[in-house]
């Protein structure tokens, strides 16, 4: 037809024939296979559903005292339908879901176990530290309230907060404060048992000597590990021989800190704010300096771009799940997430800290401050007018639509 | 509750185009999304400052209607037609292609544009410029046929198939014909058609497998219409499609997993939520792969026998190993510039499928920085390498759980150590963030079988030409039930999801 302009010699022989029985030679070759049964799971779907669980079921087998605060040991619950509890990396977290006055809440907690503890098909175990914070009412009702043989529910290993040798320095200075100890107390275990390969100086920040949490734990480690291992402990409010004293500073840092090194910063919020402006000090590249997720942002008044006005009123939320409405009171210094657990609307949650994105949920209506530290959003979200309620407080009523797993 | 028409289970990219397609003819639908967000593999993630795109390297058939051949591409027209509002950006490049082999390697950056591909490769390969040219030409009306075919909805009836006949005889001839076979019976040198066959790495069939027909129309669509990426990455396009399905009607659930599909007596009744709800309904879109609905989520009693003969006939496409880079470093001292780079040990896919096997014996990847493209996609000062490996079988089949992580890690580090021999360039003192999926990832995400990602390998007998002539009676064994996604028809891809959503939904709404 000479429409198109290509050498039809590359044709020669070829016949229109075998286009047309296409479709039979399909179906000859369906005939011809045998009706066996179907595989749809292999290997990596039988580690995926191993490592990333939807929920673990864990029994608490032993609770330790200590200092304003306990440390629980949880083993697998077979009887609930845990077989094994989830293999993870040192440093990550499990998110508890918390049964409280008739409301369920979740709250994530840094595995302190070695990964080791967890892995096989028997006897695997995690365990977890609970210290009593201030207006922590969860961390209160877990202390009052947890005992030997209650069955908690947990979430998947979740988190980045871990060792990787392609990104970080061999050696890592840990910035810890309180129960912010225990992603290196889990990273330490596993350099000890030799799951884990890099040079760990934890700077530990306590307020006295007697408030140090697991202080003999933290010394048998340090034997154990045949010196990829230091810790020192900085006190705040005591002098005394053998400790350090005052805070985790850029100083202090540089004193146990040589050559190239990361620092791995985990703590209360005010350590955090506080060690973000050391480390900035320290001058290290930004790949250098890793911060746990804070957890909650907190009162949001005061902070930046926070309109005065919106302070100490509370606002009618309208919260649709799967098509149903239901109204509920949220205060202006609490979080989308929070009234909706509180009321009772179970909306899927991790991090608490804004970042993870597991609380995806789509505002309708109204308006919300999102700080920015906390705004770990896509972008797309941004344009499409979707949230994380759980770094999110109302300005006004709103209208949400969130996703309960449940 | 409220009734719904339709119901769509998964809403990755051939589920929310189904979703779509049946909102718009103004049908109930409601999509059912285990995870939290839509999209499946059309998503992106943050790490620290870093925003990244999973898994898009580009869309094919988005031409604009502004390039040399005036042709809006029928995935442009489709997602047009949807309402999605997306800010759709162009890649002005085809592919870089390095081979490092010793003694046979280049390493060539291909343009787009017919004339500009067939003056690079000529410069390239002397002598292959008039071989591209009339390879080009066969796609050019390839092109042409495959949309004279979608006008009549690829099922011409008795008369427009003698004028299929006369127009697109040719066609027909080389459709059944292997890429390989037609590149050597039209004369292109080896070099030149190893260049030409780069984009291997997409298509989960090696080039003895693959119909020439089905990969030269590919090719030329995107010499002429150009690769499209979204401007904030793939979940752009995911949320666009969610907002895209509200404004018409539809309603999405995510974080409500089916667990099984009713059937009685060959017939949709109905879906029971994991959470224990059963919502009745006659009509349900599946964008899960067969193996999964029929393997998992049926009454045994009521899986067709031609499914499971099917199934077992067909071979899992690709599983892939991807690893994300957040370096602190700007794009433009990198050392390294193209969008998409396959880098490979030999130009002959055949041979490099045979070693895509194995952990051991795998040895490539591809590379795709979208700061070439989009300079702004990562904050000032920064850029994003992103990698990915693809499996031809469970490669993942002897792994423990214990030396998972370690295995990970593995990979990654010979990934990057082995860019950085061949290029040179430094990526270890530049990596801030650094995150590794692999086909373990992609099975929890995805719920595929291994991982896959590419849906079944359209080798030979199960090409894309056979596919779409079955798509609409022939696969289709239990009333009120379909699928559609990357495994579907159109092969995988992002946009051959799309279409294929919008296939699925044609051919149901007939139903409805």
């Amino acid at each position: 037809m000479g429409k198109y302009n290509y050498d039809k010699s590359a044709l020669a022989g070829l016949g229109v024939g075998d286009f047309l029985n296409e479709v039979k030679v399909r179906e000859a070759h369906i005939a011809a296979a045998p009706a066996e049964e179907i595989k749809s799971v292999y290997n990596a779907n039988i580690l995926a559903g191993r490592l990333h669980p939807d929920y673990q079921q864990a029994r608490i087998a032993e609770i330790k005292n200590e200092p304003d605060a306990k440390t629980f040991t949880f083993v697998q619950d077979d009887e609930n339908g845990t077989g094994a509890l989830a293999y993870f990396r040192a440093g990550q977290y499990i998110s508890a879901v918390i049964e409280m006055n008739g409301v369920i809440i979740t709250k994530p907690y840094t595995i302190a176990s070695a990964p080791k503890a967890a892995l096989g098909d028997k006897n695997t175990s995690y365990m977890i530290t609970v210290k009593k914070s201030p207006d922590g009412f969860a961390s209160e009702h877990i202390l009052n309230n947890w005992k030997e043989g209650d069955v908690i529910m947990f979430s998947q290993p979740l988190g980045q907060f871990y060792y990787q040798d392609l990104r970080d320095a061999k050696n890592v200075i840990a910035a810890a404060g309180g129960s912010g100890i225990t992603p290196f107390y889990a990273m330490a275990a596993a350099i000890a048992d030799g799951t884990e390969d890099f040079n760990l100086t934890i700077l530990y920040g306590s307020r006295t000597a007697d408030s140090i949490l697991l202080k003999n734990e933290l010394a048998e480690l340090e034997t154990k590990a045949a010196g990829k291992v230091k810790v020192v402990h900085i006190l705040s409010d005591e002098e005394k021989d053998g400790y350090e004293h005052g805070f985790i500073t850029a100083e202090m840092i540089k004193k146990y800190g040589s050559g190239d090194y990361s620092v791995f910063a985990c703590g209360p919020k005010a350590m955090m704010d506080f060690l973000k402006e050391e480390t900035e000090k320290l001058g290290l590249p930004g790949r250098r300096v890793r911060f746990e997720v804070p957890g909650e942002f907190g009162n949001p008044a005061g902070t930046q771009g926070y309109p005065a006005e919106a302070a100490g009123k509370e606002y009618d939320i309208t919260v649709i799940v799967r098509g149903e409405e239901t109204k509920i009171k949220c205060r202006s210094d609490q979080t989308l997430l929070d009234a909706c657990q509180m009321a009772g609307i179970p909306v899927t949650s991790d991090c608490r800290s804004g970042l993870c994105g597991w609380c995806h949920s789509r505002l309708v209506s109204g308006d919300v401050f999102m700080p920015e530290s906390a705004d770990g959003r896509r972008e797309a979200d941004k344009k499409f007018g979707w949230i994380h309620p759980c770094a999110a407080y109302p300005l006004g009523s709103v209208t949400m639509e969130v996703f309960p797993n449940v | 509750m409220k009734k719904y028409d339709v119901i769509v289970v998964g809403a990755g990219n051939g589920g929310l185009s189904a979703a779509a397609y049946f909102a718009r003819a103004g049908k109930k639908v409601l999509v059912l999304e285990k995870h939290n967000l839509p999209g499946g593999c059309a998503t992106s993630f943050v790490r620290g400052r870093f925003e990244f795109e999973a898994t898009l390297h580009e869309l094919c058939q988005m031409g604009d209607g502004k390039n040399e051949v005036g042709r809006v591409g029928a995935v442009r027209q489709l997602l047009d037609g949807y309402g999605l509002n997306v800010d759709w950006v162009a890649v002005e490049e085809a592919f870089r292609t390095i081979v490092y082999d010793p003694e046979k390697g280049y390493d060539v950056t291909m343009p787009v544009g017919i004339k500009e591909f067939t003056a690079a490769m000529e410069k390239e390969v002397p002598g292959s410029g008039k071989f591209v040219q009339c390879v080009l030409e066969y796609g050019r009306m390839l092109c042409d046929g495959v949309e004279w075919l979608a006008a009549h909805n690829n099922e011409p009836g008795p008369l427009a198939k003698i004028e299929m006949l006369l127009k697109y005889g040719d066609l027909m001839k080389v459709v059944p014909k292997s890429t390989n076979e037609m590149l050597d019976r039209i004369g292109l040198p080896e070099k030149a058609k190893y260049i030409f066959e780069s984009y291997w790495d997409y298509i989960s069939a090696n080039s003895d497998q693959m119909s020439f027909a089905v990969y030269c129309f590919m090719t030329y669509t995107y010499l002429t219409q150009k690769p499209w990426i979204a401007r904030e990455k793939s979940h752009e396009i995911s949320m666009a499609f969610d907002d895209a399905i509200r404004k018409m009607g539809g309603d999405i659930w995510y974080n409500t997993e089916v667990d099984r599909i009713d059937i009685k007596d060959g017939r949709v009744k109905g879906v029971h939520l994991k959470y224990g709800q059963y919502i009745e309904c006659e009509n349900v879109m599946c964008n899960l792969m067969p193996t999964v609905v029929f393997g998992r989520m049926v009454d045994p009693a009521e899986v067709p026998e031609r499914e499971k003969k099917l199934i077992s006939a067909r071979i899992i496409g690709q599983n892939c190993f991807t690893l994300y880079l957040g370096l602190d470093i700007p794009y433009e001292q990198l050392g390294f510039k193209a969008y998409d780079t396959f880098v490979r040990f030999t130009g002959d896919n055949v041979k490099q499928y045979e070693s895509f096997g194995s952990l051991d014996t795998h040895r490539d990847y591809c590379v795709t920085i979208i700061n070439e493209v989009i300079p702004d996609c990562s904050p000032e000062g920064t850029c994003m390498v992103q990698f990915a490996k693809f499996y031809t079988d469970d490669a993942f089949r002897d792994v423990t759980e214990e030396e998972y992580f370690k295995l990970k890690d593995r990979i990654a580090r010979e990934i990057v150590e082995h860019f950085e021999k061949i290029t040179g360039i430094d990526l270890q003192s530049h990596i801030e963030e650094l995150v590794v999926a692999s086909p373990v990832t992609w099975a929890r995400y995805l719920g595929t079988p291994q991982g896959d990602v590419y849906g079944y390998s359209p080798a030979g007998w199960d090409g894309m030409f056979p596919r779409v002539q079955s798509g609409h009676k022939l696969d289709h064994t239990v009333q009120g039930l379909r699928f559609c996604g990357g495994h579907g028809t159109q092969m995988d891809g992002y946009s051959q999801a799309y279409l294929s959503g919008a296939e699925q939904a044609r051919y149901m709404l007939e139903e409805m």
